[in-house]
């Protein structure tokens, strides 16, 4: 597994940490935002490979920058997993319809995450040389 | 024979053909003329030419017969054949006139002024007299045919021209071919070319061809005529052929005559010639002048020409030649001898020359010449004698034969004439009489048929016949008309009857059948006459008669005496007597003797023509009783109108009278029936004015009875509903059962509720009965009063328990949407807490002290139950909102339980707790949401799990349970339940106590959970337990899901 960049947005700074620990732990490079307009600087100065995303944020909430990252061809290869602590049934749905490839509810399990990630960027690599 | 021929059209196109054919041959040699070509003028080389005209007028004739033949040619077509006939006509008249009568017109070079003839003809480019005649005949024909003449008298006419041209045609061609194959010239007369012949054939044989197409001529009426003319116009061109012969052989024997005398002319100069050489030689000897002698050698010359032409003229008389030889060498030898002498004259003198002289030699040779020359001459008279007996026999054989044969052609052709037109006139008369026969059936207005039995063929239908029944030809026997004949015929047939007669109904008429049969050709005659007027008037007899005789009234019939003539059985029984007892007998005998006046009476009005109508009388009965009766009396008139008798209809009238006073009781009843009743009843006309109320409805109103007689409906009904009153009346006219309430007003104007129960009686009139339901009307308000303020009340309460309903399912809706955005603000901070313990229990930042670790998974399990808390929190929540879904779907049952098992296992295993299954065999698979089952099974064997302590056991039994249920149990031997508990286990965040004080880990939701999903898919669940030794938990559950009723 090569290391991936990859950005976390979520306004909560204890679980931001949490998921960036998780993740440069595995060796991944971890890219932090609060909110959508952080994100999306960041987004544009270097484009991550996987985007966590947190659904409820200040401001634009992440469904809507998910399908925003989506819906422009510059940023539309870039993976986004929501990572949510909304678990209730059709929640994983509304993150799937808005464009999300991935669904990973909050508490996460940090003993299956780095996993979990790992599965979204291994599609992403087969898409890839699937279709360079 | 007269049999039509009916070969027009093939006749018509033979004509045509024949026409067109002809048309092309004249243009051929026209052809031929304008570019001299000899082998078109005249086929063989050195026969005789087609002249021009004849060519021009064969054209004529071609296309006018073609275009006739066509048939279908306008009034234009017609007029142009016309023209072209009388072109032709002309051409052969003015032909005729030039031959006939030496007439030279120049018309034989109009057409080619230019054309080179063979020298020595007189006329030449001139047609033969034959083909001028024809063309007069094919002209003639021509015009005839193009005018619009009947054809008894156009046909016979064409028909004998066209004969004649034949004839005459064939008589040309025959000579062709006679002389061609015999070299027999038979008939080189006619002078016509052999194409011309040819023509002509083909336009006669055109002509009669056209003659048929177009009248069907028959032969029998045809062939006098047609006979007659053939033989007069062949006896004409043979008087004319024969006459023609000879007046050659008089030209000819007048030119034989001329010819002996120039031979006889020929010897006498021969003789003359001979004499003077002779003499001229006789006195040079005596003389010796040689001047003598100069013209001697000349007269030699003379006499041997003479005597060649003597021989050419007699080259026929082989005599003659022979003595012209035998004279020739005579004089040949006198002129020698006389020579000899003149020698011996000259040389030896006169005596020399006397000796030869005296041998006597010249002397006997002059003799002999002359001796010659006198039998020539006797041969030469004998010949002129017999060529003049000759001629003299001819020009009286010519004489006498042209005339007789111009009479006999006359006659011929005059009987040919006569027998046409008489055959035309009998054939006219006969045909007329037979259909002035033919009209008797076929204007019979009766139908007559004729047919033949065995077959069935109808042979003849009369119009009537076939006018009435269409279908007779077709139909044959079958036919309803001729239904039965066969049967009816078997006596004719046999020869026993001659006629049978038999009625037969044929398309709802009467017909009486005669029946004919004919034995020459074995057909039946039928003659048909209807006599359905005669048979309705005896059916209509008949009826009326039996009306009469069943009628009830006595119908008697009576002449202008009173005699009776009918009687009839209402008679019998009205006065006792029978028919036979009173006809001829007066009817005085029913009369009372008081009555006796009225009779007379009546007779006398019935005189005078007048009836007496239900006249009220008595009568006596055979036994002697009166008998009261109405009597209708009428005159009877015969077929001219004269009244001859009298029909009495008589009614019993002591019955009615009778019927009359039961009826007045009836009324009696009624009326009292209709004073006393309690309802109101009005009797009103049909536009609702009151002409009868009881003593009820006057008094509802307050009107007396005389006040309420008169009044109009519109005067009881309350103002409001008058409008209504029309429609009601109709209403009440057409339907029997009319019902309804009404407001009436009083007298006092006060209004009052009634209602009306009306129908309409036989009389026109209207019946209505009135009650006053003031009272019930009262009550029923009263009723409704009470009814409506119970509904206000249910309505009211209603309405309170829906806002109640709205307001607990808003308050649902409100808690679901507060737990879930509770479960989201729970799960984040928890998300924190349980990932950090983890990843520090996991030492992955870096290696933990035992204390440490344990107190940090005491975090994590802490955090882990509230995360679980949460999620039953939501559960529960989903189900009390309403908001959980099921999905059926068929599964086996073994299958969901193993991965239950499998996945709870783990925890037993520690415990080293088995978990044994149990399956009902037949139980197999079930349908339901697999979810729901899973989670409430495993719910089940988690719970049993946790309260069973280690080595014991949880078993799982499946067994079905009636027709369509199956229980799911979950046994365990765990620590079991006090009896008082039991009633809470289900109920929310309830956990029951050990009785050691233990506290299980749980939410204390899963079994309320548990029973919620249960319960929702229709099914139920208990439990049983003993404390201290374990529980049974079992599941109800459909096979087949079921939305529950809640």
């Amino acid at each position: 597994m090569s290391p991936a960049r990859i950005l976390i947005v979520d306004d909560n700074p204890v679980n931001l940490k949490l998921a960036a620990s998780l993740l440069e732990f595995s060796g991944h490079q971890v890219f932090k935002a609060g909110d959508a307009s952080q994100a999306l600087d960041i987004i544009g100065q270097t484009p991550p490979d996987l985007i966590l995303m947190d659904i409820a944020l200040p401001g634009m909430d992440g469904l809507t920058l998910t399908r925003q990252i989506k819906a422009d061809p510059a940023t539309r290869h870039i993976r986004i997993v929501a990572l949510t602590a909304f678990a209730m049934k059709g929640d994983d749905q509304k993150a799937r319809a808005a464009g999300c490839d991935g669904y990973i509810t909050k508490p996460i399990d940090t003993r299956k995450f780095a996993g979990q990630v790992a599965e979204v960027l291994g599609q992403v690599g087969e898409t890839n040389e699937r279709n360079p | 024979m007269t049999t039509t021929l009916n070969r027009g059209p093939w006749l018509g196109r033979a004509s045509w053909l024949a026409g067109l054919l002809v048309a092309t041959l004249g243009a051929f040699v026209l052809v031929g003329w304008a570019l001299d070509i000899p082998v078109l003028k005249s086929v063989f080389p050195g026969l005789v030419t087609m002249k021009a005209n004849t060519a021009a007028g064969i054209v004529l004739c071609g296309v006018a017969l073609a275009l006739l033949s066509q048939g279908k040619g306008g009034t234009m077509v017609r007029l142009c054949v016309t023209g072209m006939a009388a072109a032709v006509i002309v051409l052969g008249s003015l032909t005729l006139g030039e031959q006939l009568f030496g007439w030279n017109l120049g018309m034989d070079q109009w057409l080619f002024p230019h054309a080179v003839f063979a020298a020595g003809i007189s006329n030449p480019g001139r047609m033969s007299p034959s083909t001028s005649f024809c063309f007069v005949l094919m002209g003639c024909a021509l015009w005839v045919a193009s005018r619009p003449l009947p054809s008894r008298l156009k046909l016979p006419v064409l028909e004998a021209m066209g004969v004649a041209v034949v004839v005459v045609g064939g008589f040309a061609l025959a000579g062709y071919v006679l002389d061609a194959a015999f070299r027999y010239r038979w008939w080189s007369y006619t002078g016509m070319a052999v194409h011309t012949a040819a023509g002509f054939m083909l336009l006669g044989c055109g002509l009669l061809a056209f003659a048929r197409s177009e009248g069907g001529l028959r032969w029998s009426l045809g062939a006098l005529a047609t006979g007659g003319f053939v033989a007069g116009i062949v006896s004409l061109l043979a008087a004319a052929g024969i006459s023609y012969y000879f007046i050659n052989q008089l030209q000819q024997s007048a030119s034989w005559v001329s010819h002996t005398q120039e031979v006889l002319k020929k010897i006498g100069e021969i003789t003359v010639d001979v004499a003077i050489l002779g003499s001229s030689q006789r006195n040079y000897i005596n003389t010796g002048n040689e001047g003598l002698l100069k013209q001697d050698e000349g007269i030699k010359r003379a006499i041997r020409k003479d005597l060649d032409d003597f021989r050419k003229l007699t080259a026929d008389n082989p005599r003659q030649q022979e003595r012209a030889g035998r004279l020739d060498s005579l004089i040949a030898r006198r002129v020698e001898w006389g020579e000899q002498t003149i020698t011996a004259r000259r040389r030896e003198g006169l005596s020399a020359a006397e000796q030869i002289i005296a041998t006597g030699t010249g002397v006997a040779l002059s003799s002999s010449i002359r001796q010659l020359v006198t039998e020539m001459q006797e041969e030469e008279y004998s010949l002129l004698d017999q060529r003049e007996k000759r001629e003299d026999t001819v020009s009286e054989t010519t004489f006498l034969i042209l005339p007789l044969g111009v009479f006999f052609s006359v006659t011929l052709l005059s009987l040919g004439w006569f027998f046409l037109n008489a055959g035309v006139a009998e054939r006219a008369q006969a045909e007329g009489k037979a259909d002035w026969l033919a009209s008797f059936p076929e204007r019979n207005p009766n139908p007559i048929v004729e047919l033949d039995l065995a077959t069935g063929v109808m042979h003849y239908i009369n119009a009537s016949a076939a006018r009435l029944f269409p279908d007779l030809q077709c139909q044959g026997l079958q036919h309803p008309w001729l239904a039965g004949l066969p049967e009816t015929a078997a006596a004719l047939l046999n020869g026993r009857e001659e006629t049978a007669r038999r009625e037969i109904v044929a398309g709802g008429f009467y017909y009486t059948q005669t029946i004919n049969y004919i034995p020459e050709t074995k057909r039946l005659r039928v003659y048909g006459a209807d006599i359905t007027g005669r048979k309705r008037a005896e059916v209509g007899a008949a009826q009326l008669a039996a009306i009469v005789e069943s009628s009830d009234d006595a119908i008697i019939g009576k002449d202008l005496r009173g005699v009776v003539t009918s009687w009839n059985t209402g008679a019998e029984s009205l006065f006792g007597y029978t028919a036979g007892e009173m006809i001829g007998q007066p009817i005085m005998r029913l009369i009372p003797p008081d009555r006796r006046q009225e009779e007379a009476e009546i007779l006398d009005r019935i005189q005078r023509g007048e009836s007496v109508k239900h006249f009220d009388t008595e009568r006596v009965r055979r036994d002697g009783s009166r008998v009261s009766i109405s009597v209708t009396v009428s005159p009877i008139k015969d077929s001219a109108g004269r009244i001859v008798g009298a029909s009495k209809v008589a009614r019993d009238v002591t019955e009615r009278t009778q019927a009359e006073e039961a009826r007045r009781a009836s009324e009696a009843r009624y009326r009292m029936l209709f004073d006393h009743a309690p309802d109101g009843i009005v009797i009103v006309d049909a536009n609702g004015y009151y002409l009868d109320a009881n003593a009820s409805i006057c008094r509802m109103l307050g009107y007396t009875h005389d006040e309420i007689i008169g009044l109009h409906a519109s005067d009881i009904v309350a103002p409001a509903e008058i409008p209504r009153i029309g429609e009601a009346l109709d209403v009440i006219k057409t339907k029997s059962d009319y019902q309804r309430e009404w407001q009436l007003r009083r007298k006092d104007g006060s209004v009052f509720a009634v209602d009306t129960i009306a129908t309409a009686m036989p009389d026109g009139n209207l019946l209505a009965m009135i009650r006053d339901i003031t009272e019930r009307k009262r009550a029923q308000e009263a009723l409704r009063e009470s009814h409506e303020n119970l509904e206000r009340k249910v309505a009211d309460r209603t309405a309170e328990l829906q806002l109640t309903k709205e307001r607990a399912e808003a308050a649902g809706q409100a808690k679901s949407e507060f737990l879930a955005s509770m479960s989201h603000e729970l799960r984040t901070p928890l998300n924190g807490v349980i990932g950090f313990s983890e990843f520090l229990v996991d030492g992955k930042p870096g290696a933990l002290n035992p204390k440490q670790k344990e107190y940090l998974g005491d975090i994590l399990n802490s955090g882990r139950h509230l995360l679980q808390l949460i999620n039953d929190v939501l559960d529960l929540a989903k189900v009390e909102a309403g908001k959980i879904e099921f999905n059926p779907e068929q599964f086996p049952l073994c299958k969901a339980i193993e991965e239950v098992r499998s996945v709870a296992g783990p925890i037993g295993q520690k415990k080293r707790i088995q978990v044994g299954v149990f399956i009902a065999p037949g139980l197999q698979e079930v349908t339901l949401d697999q979810i729901k089952f899973k989670q409430v099974l495993y719910n089940l064997v988690s719970n049993a799990l946790k309260f069973t302590d280690s080595d014991g056991r949880v078993d799982i039994h499946c067994a079905p349970k009636g027709p369509d249920q199956f229980t799911l149990a979950v046994k365990d031997s765990g620590i079991g339940i006090k009896a008082e508990d039991l009633a809470r286990l289900f109920r929310e965040f309830e956990q029951i106590d050990s009785g050691a004080g233990r506290r299980y880990e749980g939410t204390g939701l899963g079994l309320a959970l548990t029973r919620k999903l249960i319960e929702l898919q229709g099914g139920c669940i208990t439990v049983e337990s003993e404390f201290g030794k374990g529980s049974t938990f079992t599941a109800t559950l459909p096979l087949t899901f079921q939305e529950a009723r809640t």
